[in-house]
C-alpha cells in the first residue's frame, strides 16, 4: 500500500524507527553523567581562564601602563580567549580534550555489548540503524562537550575585553599559520573556524573509542584510547614537523605556527574513514548472540 | 603472613593484567628513539657532532622533558616523549586497584584480618609497577644504545646534549645526572601514582587519571616549585640550569604526596563499602 507521500508503509515505519533510535541514543548521550562531568571539567578550565584575564583587566594594569607609557595594547577577546592558547588552562584543556569527548557516550557501545542491552535493542531494530545512531550520538556529544567550554570562555571574555579586529601586533597568528589571511581581515570568522575545528575533532576522536569498544575487552582502555592516540600523534608530529596532525597544535590559534592546512582535513578524513569502516562496516558483521 | 599473600597475589595479578600495557609502553618509547637516531645521523653526516652516545645519553633523551617555559617569551613546546611516558605510566596504574576491589578483592576482604592490608598491598604493588616501568625504560634505552652502537661506559656527552635537545650539562656530575634520571622521576611518579590510586576511591578512576594528567600538563607550562611534574624533567633541574627546580624539594614534595595519599587511602579503605557498587 502506498501513502500520499509516495513512501510505502514499511518505508515510513523504518524511517520512524531510525529517527526513534537516534533520538534514544542522543538522549542517552546528552543526559548521561559523563556528559555533565566532562562539561563540568571543561567549563571549570574555561572559567578559570576567564578569571585570570578578568583579574588582569580589573587590576587596571594594562590600561594604566598604556596611559603612562602612551602605549597601545593590541590584545582583544580574539587574542586572549582559551583557543588563542596563552594560559596553562589552554594547555590542560587541549591536552585532555580527547578524554572529555569520550566521557559522555564514547564507551557506551562497549557497555551496551557487555550489559546485554545490545541484544535487547537488536531485537527491535536492525544493526545498521543502531550503529549509525550510536555513531551520530557519540560524534555530537563528543563535539558538544568540547565546544561549549570554548564558547563560554570566549563570550565571558567579550564582557570585559574589546572585540575589535585583530591587530598584527597582537601576534594572534603567524605568517605560517593556516588561513592567516582571514585572521587580520575577518577575525570573527577566523575564530569561528577554531570553534568548528574542536567540535569536529572532538566528535571524531570520541568515535575512536567506538572502534576500540569492538576490539578491546577493557573498559579503561576503551576510555583512554583516543587520548593515547592523540599523544602518539604529537610524538610523530613534532619530529616530522607535521603539526597539522597533532590536535594540540592545530586546535589552538597561538600554537598553529608552521601547520600545513591540508594535513588537518586529511587527519579528519582518516578518522572518519576509520570510524565508518572500523565501526559501522565491521560492527555490522560482528556476532552479538 | 596474610599481608605477604596479598602482596604476592597483587604482584602476580597486577603484572598479568597490565602486561600488554607494559609491552605497548616499551614499543612506544622504543619508537621515540628512532628520532634520536635520525638526529644523531644528521649530526654525524654534517659534522656537527663527533661523540658516540652512551647509555646515559639515551636515557636522558627519553626523560629530558623541556626547559622551563617563560609565558612572556617564546613559543610553548609540549614535552611529547616525557608526556607520553607519564601518560602510559598513569594508564598502567590507574584501573587495576579499583577493578580488583569489585572482583576478587571482595573475596580477599572476607579472608583478611584488616581492610587496610589490602590497601597497603596495593601501595607496594604501585611502587613495584613504577619501578618496573622505569626499569623497562632503561631497558629500552639499553637496547637503543646497542642499536646506535653506543657505549655503556659511565659517561655522558655534553656535545650530544647540546646538539640534540639544547641541554647544557657542563655543571652536572655523572652521579647527579643519574639522581635526576632514576631517583627523582621514580619518586615523583610514585607519589603521583599513589595520589591517583587514592583519588580513584573517592571519584571514578577516569577523573583521578584526568586530575593527575592535568597536574602534569600544567607543570609543563608553569615552572613553579609546587608543580610536581617539573621535578621529573631532567632539563628543569637546578643542577642543569639556574632557573630550574631544586632536587631536594622534589624528593620532599613527592614523599609528602605519597605519605599523604597512603594515609588518606588507609582511612578511606576502613570505611569503604565494597558491596555498594560492583
Amino acid at each position: 500500500m502506498k501513502r500520499k507521500s509516495g513512501f510505502s508503509e514499511s518505508q515510513v515505519s523504518s524511517s520512524a524507527v531510525r529517527q526513534s533510535v537516534f533520538r534514544i541514543e542522543r538522549r542517552r548521550a546528552f543526559r548521561s553523567k559523563g556528559f555533565w562531568l566532562a562539561l563540568l571539567i571543561g567549563c571549570a578550565l574555561a572559567l578559570s581562564d576567564s578569571w585570570v584575564h578578568f583579574q588582569r583587566v580589573q587590576l587596571g594594569r594594562a590600561y594604566e601602563i598604556q596611559k603612562a607609557l602612551d602605549w597601545y595594547d593590541p590584545s582583544t577577546a580574539f587574542s586572549q580567549w582559551i583557543g588563542a592558547g596563552v594560559e596553562w588552562q589552554a594547555v590542560v584543556f587541549y591536552l585532555i580534550f580527547p578524554i572529555l569527548a569520550v566521557l559522555p557516550h564514547g564507551t557506551n557501545y562497549y557497555q551496551d555489548r557487555k550489559s546485554g542491552y545490545l541484544k535487547n535493542i537488536l531485537q527491535r531494530t536492525d544493526k545498521r540503524t543502531y550503529l549509525r545512531a550510536k555513531y551520530g550520538a557519540v560524534f555530537l556529544s563528543g563535539g558538544t562537550v568540547v565546544l561549549i567550554p570554548l564558547l563560554l570562555n570566549f563570550f565571558l571574555l567579550t564582557l570585559y575585553m574589546p572585540m575589535r579586529t585583530a591587530d598584527p601586533l597582537a601576534m594572534l597568528a603567524g605568517p605560517s599559520s593556516p588561513w592567516v589571511q582571514l585572521c587580520y581581515s575577518h577575525t570573527f570568522l577566523y575564530t569561528v573556524i577554531y570553534w568548528v575545528l574542536p567540535f569536529v575533532t572532538g566528535g571524531l576522536f570520541a568515535t575512536v573509542s567506538l572502534i576500540m569498544g569492538r576490539l578491546v575487552d577493557f573498559y579503561f582502555t576503551v576510555l583512554i584510547a583516543p587520548f593515547v592516540l592523540a599523544i602518539l600523534l604529537y610524538n610523530f608530529a613534532v619530529p616530522l614537523n607535521m603539526n597539522g596532525i597533532a590536535p594540540f597544535y592545530f586546535l589552538q590559534i597561538g600554537m598553529s605556527f608552521g601547520n600545513n592546512p591540508w594535513l588537518i582535513p586529511l587527519l579528519m578524513v582518516l578518522l572518519l574513514i576509520a570510524g565508518l569502516w572500523g565501526f559501522l562496516r565491521k560492527g555490522c558483521r560482528d556476532e552479538i548472540f | 603472613m596474610k599481608f605477604f599473600k596479598f602482596l604476592l597475589y597483587d604482584l602476580r595479578q597486577g603484572f598479568r593484567y597490565n602486561r600488554i600495557k607494559y609491552a605497548a609502553a616499551a614499543a612506544a618509547s622504543a619508537c621515540t628513539l628512532i628520532w634520536f637516531g635520525l638526529s644523531l645521523n644528521m649530526g654525524y653526516r654534517y659534522g656537527f657532532i663527533q661523540d658516540i652516545p652512551s647509555f646515559t645519553d639515551v636515557a636522558v633523551y627519553l626523560l629530558r622533558g623541556t626547559p622551563p617555559y617563560d609565558p612572556g617569551y617564546g613559543q610553548y613546546i609540549l614535552p611529547v616523549i616525557w608526556l607520553l611516558l607519564q601518560t602510559l605510566l598513569f594508564f598502567i596504574t590507574a584501573y587495576y586497584p579499583r577493578q580488583d576491589i569489585y572482583q576478587f578483592g571482595q573475596q580477599i576482604f572476607l579472608r583478611a584480618y584488616k581492610k587496610t592490608s589490602w590497601w597497603y598491598s596495593k601501595c607496594i604493588w604501585c611502587a613495584a609497577s613504577v619501578a618496573v616501568f622505569y626499569l623497562m625504560i632503561f631497558g629500552v634505552a639499553a637496547v637503543g644504545c646497542l642499536c646506535l652502537r653506543g657505549t655503556f661506559a659511565p659517561v655522558f656527552s655534553e656535545e650530544l646534549a647540546s646538539y640534540c635537545y639544547g641541554g647544557v650539562f657542563s655543571d652536572v656530575t655523572f652521579g647527579q645526572l643519574w639522581v635526576l634520571l632514576a631517583g627523582l622521576p621514580f619518586a615523583v611518579s610514585l607519589g603521583m601514582c599513589l595520589f591517583q590510586m587514592m583519588l580513584s576511591f573517592f571519584v571514578e578512576p577516569v577523573v583521578s587519571y584526568l586530575v593527575v594528567i592535568g597536574i602534569m600538563a600544567a607543570s609543563t607550562y608553569m615552572t613553579e616549585p609546587w608543580m610536581i611534574g617539573n621535578y621529573s624533567m631532567v632539563l628543569r633541574s637546578a643542577w642543569i640550569r639556574p632557573d630550574g627546580v631544586d632536587t631536594g624539594a622534589g624528593f620532599c614534595l613527592a614523599a609528602a604526596i605519597g605519605i599523604f595519599s597512603i594515609m588518606i587511602g588507609a582511612w578511606r579503605m576502613r570505611k569503604y563499602d565494597i558491596l555498594a557498587k560492583g
